[in-house]
């Protein structure tokens, strides 16, 4: 059972409420999934990403992981077009696993700086995180 | 949600758990990879109570017992094991299970645990006079101890001798520990050799201390969930009840004609061999992915631009790599090295069916 403080939360990062982290440098936003969703995936075996060139929408969904488990959609925390992917995490899912907030998944040249403000901080994520988690202790 | 008298132990242990048909059962203690491969290459230990008990004794039991079940239950010897199909009067599959003769006349089979009260209500209907079916579900616990090393770290807890002990046969054995001597089936879900450990609840939880206690620091040993289970049966291409069959589909289709013996009577026998002489459409096939992907429960199959089947089970393998998957197939496309592609998402996997017994 993933609890509270097991969870690894950097500072300096945005969070969605579908566990994707990003940070902004300029206007491209580099994106990756959370401590939270990698222990909740565990064994992390594909990740399907989008393409260079790809226009993404904040929200909608535009990749998966994949773990022995089960697939999950990654939605993009921002909108924008895809400019890089990291093409060592496609080789090699499990590093999401080991250490999420250093292998990020793809990097967009956002288009709307306003979406930021539907993103949560570190400590936003931490308390939505908590209740989360409280949610299912009870089911 | 139900317990089994492991759940404290295994909570403890770090699991993390799932409800699964009204229990509450461990999912993966560390990682399905983890537990998958230590199954593989040394010792797993499942807690498998949820699974149910009848006991089938008198007389007519194993009138009964050919009767209900497609495998011949008469022709065995006591102590011996067999994994048969119950079928409907359309000859249905309605579950699957080990069946097992303890003695002359009295019979134990271990039905799934979804599936206990309709089958109970089945074999109530269609059971042969002077035979007494007792649904002892509640009061036994399962503990299946599996892999490579089952058989090493058996030999720790008793000492009957396990190598005359063969696979698909049971015994009484002393668990010295215990002051008791407790049933044993050297049986399993994984395609390893394997025993499955069946104890009144009230001595489950020291049997599951004594199993980690004695493999010591020697023999490499890890708790698995379902999680694992799951992966380890479709690896071999082992059925799941509810999932490969869920009152749809018959032994012919899921390629279990062997577990079907026609030289005795059996409910669903006159369907079933009107549907063997006028050939089935679909059959279960293993596939083993080719391309990246894992293909999962209702993934549809391709040959070409035609849809020809739809998956059943699927997953990733570890140690494999790769995903595999059961789908039923159109018939004529079911043989093992048809190559196949799988639908991931809108994406084309290749896909090759392959022999169970070679994976």
């Amino acid at each position: 059972m993933v609890s509270i403080e097991e969870i690894e939360l950097r500072e300096g990062l945005y969070y969605t409420k579908s566990h994707e982290w990003c940070r902004l440098e300029d206007d491209v936003a580099t994106v990756g999934i959370t401590d939270y969703a990698a222990k909740v995936m565990t064994d992390i075996v594909y990740v399907e990403a989008p393409e260079v060139e790809d226009v993404v929408t904040q929200g909608e969904p535009c990749g998966t992981i994949e773990s022995v488990k089960a697939a999950e959609d990654i939605y993009s925390p921002l909108s924008g077009r895809v400019v890089e992917v990291n093409s060592e995490v496609l080789d090699s899912p499990e590093v999401l696993n080991s250490a999420p907030y250093d292998n990020w998944i793809f990097r967009i040249k956002i288009s709307n700086r306003k979406e930021l403000t539907s993103l949560m901080s570190r400590e936003e994520y931490c308390e939505y995180l908590k209740k989360e988690l409280e949610k299912g202790e009870g089911s | 949600m139900r317990r089994t008298p492991l759940y404290d132990r295994e909570k403890e242990l770090g699991a993390t758990f799932t409800e699964f048909h009204g229990w509450e059962l461990p999912l993966y203690y560390t990682t399905i990879r983890e537990e998958h491969l230590a199954v593989r290459s040394s010792v797993g230990i499942f807690d498998v109570s949820h699974m149910g008990n009848f006991l089938i004794s008198g007389p007519g039991s194993s009138y009964t017992m050919n009767y209900i079940f497609t495998n011949n239950f008469v022709k065995m010897r006591r102590h011996q094991l067999k994994y048969t199909h119950m079928l409907d009067e359309q000859g249905r599959i309605i579950d699957d299970m080990i069946g097992g003769m303890l003695e002359e006349n009295e019979y134990m089979v271990v039905p799934n645990a979804a599936m206990i009260e309709e089958d109970l209500e089945h074999m109530l209907q269609h059971h042969r006079s002077n035979t007494l079916i007792e649904n002892l579900s509640g009061e036994y616990s399962i503990i299946a101890v599996q892999g490579p090393r089952a058989q090493e770290l058996m030999s720790r807890l008793t000492p009957f001798d396990l190598s005359s002990m063969r696979f698909f046969h049971c015994d009484y054995v002393l668990f010295p520990e215990l002051e008791r001597h407790v049933l044993l089936w050297r049986s399993g879900y994984t395609g390893e050799d394997g025993f499955e450990i069946i104890v009144e609840n009230s001595l489950a939880g020291e049997v599951w201390d004594i199993l980690f206690k004695k493999a010591g620091d020697d023999i490499p040993v890890k708790p698995c969930g379902l999680g694992a289970r799951d992966t380890l049966r479709l690896e071999k291409g082992f059925l799941l009840s509810g999932q490969d069959f869920n009152r749809d589909r018959t032994p012919l289709e899921t390629n279990c004609e062997w577990v079907v013996k026609w030289d005795h009577d059996f409910v669903g026998k006159e369907a079933l061999l009107e549907l063997k002489e006028r050939g089935v459409k679909e059959k279960l096939a293993l596939l083993l992915l080719l391309d990246k992907g894992v293909p999962r429960p209702g993934y549809k199959v391709y040959k070409g631009e035609e849809a020809v089947g739809r998956v059943s089970s699927g997953t990733f393998i570890p140690g494999k790599e790769t995903g595999m998957a059961l789908a039923y197939v159109k018939r004529e496309l079911s043989d093992f090295g048809e190559l196949l592609e799988v639908d991931i998402r809108g994406r084309r996997a290749q896909a090759k069916v392959v022999d169970p017994k070679k994976m």
